[in-house]
C-alpha cells in the first residue's frame, strides 16, 4: 500500500518537478538573452527552434543511449549556466549564434529523454498533465520572482528544481517499442 | 484480372468511395494528426496572445495571465484525453475551427461589449476563462489519446508534435507578414486535414472547406471593421472611424485607424502611440526643442513610433537616424503617418530595425543628440529601456556635449514612482539634469549629459519660441529632491513593472 502511494505521488510530483525545471529553465534563458544578446525576434527564432530540435533528438535518440538521465539534466543545466556565463562575458555578441544554438540544443535534449523515459511505466496523459501544470508554475513564479528579485531567482529556482530532480526515481533507457 | 480492369469495373460513386478511403489511409495516422496539432497550436497562440494582449491592454501579468491560460488549455486537454469518446473529436474539431477563425472578431466584439455596459473588468475574467476550454484544449488531446491506446509510441507522437511545432514557427516567419488570413488558410487546411483523418466524412469535410473559404474572403472586411469598433468603444473613438491597417508583427498587435475628421492614429498592443494634441506637443518636446538648442550633425532617436519626432529633428537639418525593432511600425508609420513624419521628403533621415540595446553596444557612431520615443515600463522588455545599463551605453555614444531627451512617461512628482525611478536612472548615470515639466502635454522630459551646452535661460527661451507657455524647470538638485529614496532601475530591480502591471489591472477592475 505504501508502495503504490509512494509510485503515484512520484508519477505526479516527478513530472512536476521537471515542469517547474523547464518552466523556470526557459523563462530565465529568454529573458537573460534579451537583456544581453538581442531582443529581435531572430533570438526568439533560435531559442524555440533550437530547444525543439533538442526535444526531438532527445525523444528520438538520446532517450536510448545507456546513459542516466540525471546526467542529461546536469548537461541542460550545464548549457543554461554557459549560456548565462557567455551572456555576461561577452554581451550583445551576436556571431556566437552558433554557440548558442548549440547549447539550447543540449539543454532541449533533458525534456525528450524524460518523456520518452518515464511513458514506460507511467499513463502518458498523467505525464504531460504533471509537467503542464509545473510548467505553468515554473513560468509564472520565473517571471515574479524575477521582477521582485532579479536575476538571482532565474539562477536560482533552475537550479533548486535540479537539486530535487536528483533525488527522484530514475528511470530506466528507453527499450526498443518500434512497430 | 489486372488493377486497370477493376477499377474500371467499378460504378463512379465506388470510386469516388475508394479515393476517400485511401486518402483516409494515408492521413489517419496518429503521428501525422499529432504534427498538424503542432502547426496548428502555434499559430493559433500566435493569434491569440497578440489578440489577447491588445484587448486586455498589454502589460507583462496580462501577457503572463494570457499564456498561462493557453497552458491551462493544455492541461484540461490531458486530463480529459482518455475520458473523451472519440466520436465527439468530429464535431468538437468542426465548432474549434469556427470559434478559431472568429477568434479575433468575437473576443474584440465580446470586450467592446462589456465595456458599453460597464463592466470592462469583465473582460479581464472571461476571456482567461474562456481561453483554456476553447483555444488550447482541443489540440493537447490526441497525443496522450494515442499514446495510451497503444496506436503509436510516445517518442514518435512527441517527435511528430515537436516538428509540427517547429513547422508552425516557420509558417508564422515565412506567412506572418502576409497577414491573418494567410496564416489561416494555413491553419484551416491543418484542422481540415485532422476532422477528415478522424473519419468525418468527405461531404462534411468539403461542406467545412468551401464555409472556410468564404469566411476567409470576408475576414479582412471582419477584422477591420470588429477592430475600428472596439477602438470606438475602449478608446472613444468618433463614431465613423475606420480600420486602415491591422496587423500582428513578431511583437506586438499594430493598428492605424482614422477618424472622420481625418485624424489618424496609431496603437501598439492596444495602446495609443501618436495621434492626439498632447502627443504632437511631445514630439516638439523631444524633438524640435533640443534641436534648436544644439543645431546636431548627428542624431539618434530610439523608437519609431509616429516618426514625427525625427522630422522635427531632420527639418532643422544633420542627419536623423532611427532605430526600431518592430520592422511593421516602421512600415506603418512610413506608409500611413507620412503626412505627419515626412518620410518621403526629407532625405537627410536612416531607419535602423535592431533592438536599440544592442545597438548602443555595437555601432562605432557618436550622436550629439538622442531622444528615447519608447513605450511605458508596461513591460520587461521596455522597462530596460529605462534602465541605468542602457543609459550607460548611451552615455558612450554621445558626443563631449550631446544630449539625451527621456520623456519620463507621468510629471515628476513625489508621489509617480514611475518618473522617480526613471530619473533615479538617468542621476545615476549622468551629470548634468534639467527636468521640464509640460502642461500642454501632461508630462516631464529630462535633458541630460555630462557636458551640456545651455542653461536653464536658454531651455525656457528655446521652449517658449516653440509654444510652450506653462512650464516647470527642475534643476538637478530640485530633480534630486523628488526622487528621494526612489531606486534606479537595473535589470534586478524590474519590480517597477510588477507594480505598474498590477495596478493597471488593478484600475481596470476597479479595485482601486
Amino acid at each position: 500500500m505504501e508502495l503504490i502511494n509512494v509510485q503515484r505521488l512520484n508519477g505526479r510530483i516527478y513530472p512536476l518537478l521537471v515542469g517547474v525545471f523547464l518552466g523556470t529553465l526557459q523563462t530565465g534563458l529568454f529573458l537573460q538573452l534579451m537583456f544581453t544578446y538581442s531582443s529581435g525576434f531572430s533570438t526568439y527564432l533560435m531559442m524555440t527552434l533550437c530547444w525543439l530540435v533538442g526535444s526531438a533528438l532527445g525523444v528520438s535518440y538520446a532517450a536510448r543511449w545507456g546513459v542516466r538521465t540525471g546526467i542529461f539534466l546536469l548537461a541542460a543545466m550545464a548549457a543554461y549556466l554557459t549560456c548565462v556565463g557567455l551572456l555576461h562575458l561577452r554581451p550583445f555578441d551576436t556571431r556566437l549564434w552558433p554557440v548558442y544554438a548549440i547549447l539550447i540544443v543540449t539543454a532541449g535534449v533533458y525534456p525528450g529523454v524524460f518523456f520518452a523515459r518515464l511513458s514506460q511505466t507511467n499513463r502518458v496523459a498523467s505525464i504531460f498533465l504533471w509537467e503542464n501544470n509545473g510548467f505553468i508554475v515554473g513560468l509564472v513564479a520565473g517571471t515574479v520572482l524575477y521582477m521582485l528579485i532579479g536575476r538571482l531567482a532565474l539562477w536560482i529556482i533552475p537550479l533548486l528544481a535540479a537539486l530535487l530532480l536528483f533525488r527522484v526515481t530514475e528511470v530506466q533507457p528507453v527499450t526498443d517499442q518500434t512497430s | 484480372m489486372t488493377s486497370q480492369n477493376l477499377t474500371a469495373s467499378l460504378p463512379s460513386t465506388t470510386l469516388k468511395n475508394v479515393g476517400h478511403l485511401a486518402l483516409s489511409r494515408v492521413l489517419h495516422m496518429p503521428r501525422l494528426i499529432v504534427f498538424l496539432s503542432g502547426i496548428n497550436l502555434i499559430l493559433v497562440q500566435w493569434v491569440l496572445v497578440r489578440e489577447m494582449t491588445a484587448l486586455l491592454l498589454g502589460t507583462e501579468l496580462v501577457v503572463l495571465l494570457v499564456t498561462a491560460a493557453y497552458f491551462v488549455g493544455l492541461s484540461l486537454g490531458y486530463v480529459v484525453a482518455n475520458r473523451m469518446r472519440r466520436s465527439w473529436l468530429k464535431p468538437i474539431a468542426l465548432a474549434t475551427l469556427g470559434v478559431h477563425l472568429g477568434l479575433p472578431i468575437w473576443f474584440r466584439l465580446l470586450v467592446a461589449w462589456f465595456d458599453s455596459i460597464s463592466a470592462y473588468w469583465a473582460a479581464f475574467v472571461v476571456l482567461p476563462l474562456l481561453t483554456p476550454f476553447l483555444i488550447s484544449a482541443f489540440y493537447s488531446v490526441f497525443l496522450p489519446l494515442f499514446a495510451d491506446n497503444s496506436e503509436a509510441t510516445l517518442p514518435q507522437l512527441y517527435a511528430s508534435e515537436v516538428m509540427g511545432s517547429g513547422a508552425g514557427v516557420l509558417v508564422l516567419v515565412v506567412l506572418g507578414a502576409a497577414g491573418l488570413p494567410a496564416v489561416y488558410l494555413v491553419y484551416s487546411l491543418c484542422l481540415l486535414a485532422i476532422v477528415s483523418a478522424l473519419g468525418l466524412s468527405w461531404r462534411w469535410t468539403s461542406l467545412a472547406a468551401v464555409l472556410c473559404a468564404i469566411w476567409l474572403a470576408l475576414l479582412p472586411e471582419a477584422s477591420a471593421r470588429s477592430n475600428a469598433r472596439w477602438y470606438e468603444q475602449l478608446h472613444e473613438l468618433p463614431r465613423g472611424t475606420t480600420t486602415l491597417l491591422s496587423t500582428y508583427s513578431p511583437y506586438q498587435k499594430v493598428d492605424v485607424l482614422q477618424d472622420p475628421q481625418g485624424q489618424r492614429y496609431l496603437y501598439l498592443d492596444g495602446l495609443l502611440h501618436f495621434g492626439t494634441a498632447s502627443w504632437s506637443r511631445l514630439n516638439v518636446l523631444m524633438g524640435s526643442v533640443p534641436a534648436d538648442l544644439l543645431h546636431p550633425q548627428q542624431s539618434l532617436v530610439v523608437g519609431a513610433g509616429s516618426m514625427e519626432l525625427e522630422r522635427f529633428i531632420a527639418e532643422r537639418g544633420g542627419q536623423v537616424t532611427t532605430v526600431e525593432l518592430d520592422p511593421v511600425v516602421v512600415e506603418a508609420s512610413s506608409r500611413y503617418l507620412s503626412e505627419y513624419n515626412r518620410i518621403n521628403e526629407l532625405t537627410n533621415r536612416t531607419i535602423v530595425v535592431d533592438d536599440a540595446k544592442h545597438f548602443m553596444a555595437t555601432t562605432d557612431q557618436q550622436f550629439d543628440l538622442i531622444a528615447t520615443d519608447v513605450p511605458a515600463a508596461f513591460a520587461i522588455q521596455t522597462a530596460t529601456l529605462y534602465s541605468v545599463p542602457f543609459y550607460e551605453q548611451i552615455a558612450k555614444r554621445l558626443s563631449p556635449d550631446g544630449v539625451l531627451v527621456v520623456n519620463l512617461t507621468t510629471r515628476l512628482r513625489p508621489d509617480r514612482m514611475v518618473s522617480r525611478r526613471i530619473m533615479a536612472s538617468l542621476l545615476a548615470t549622468f551629470t548634468d539634469v534639467y527636468v521640464v515639466t509640460s502642461e500642454s502635454s501632461r508630462l516631464s522630459y529630462a535633458y541630460v549629459g555630462n557636458h551640456l551646452p545651455f542653461d536653464s535661460l536658454q531651455l525656457s527661451d528655446a521652449l517658449r519660441q516653440q509654444g510652450e507657455q506653462d512650464f516647470i524647470i527642475f534643476e538637478r538638485q530640485a530633480a534630486e529632491a523628488i526622487v528621494g529614496d526612489a531606486r534606479p532601475i537595473t535589470l534586478d530591480s524590474m519590480d517597477l513593472v510588477l507594480e505598474i502591471s498590477a495596478r493597471w489591472i488593478g484600475d481596470r477592475l476597479q479595485w482601486n
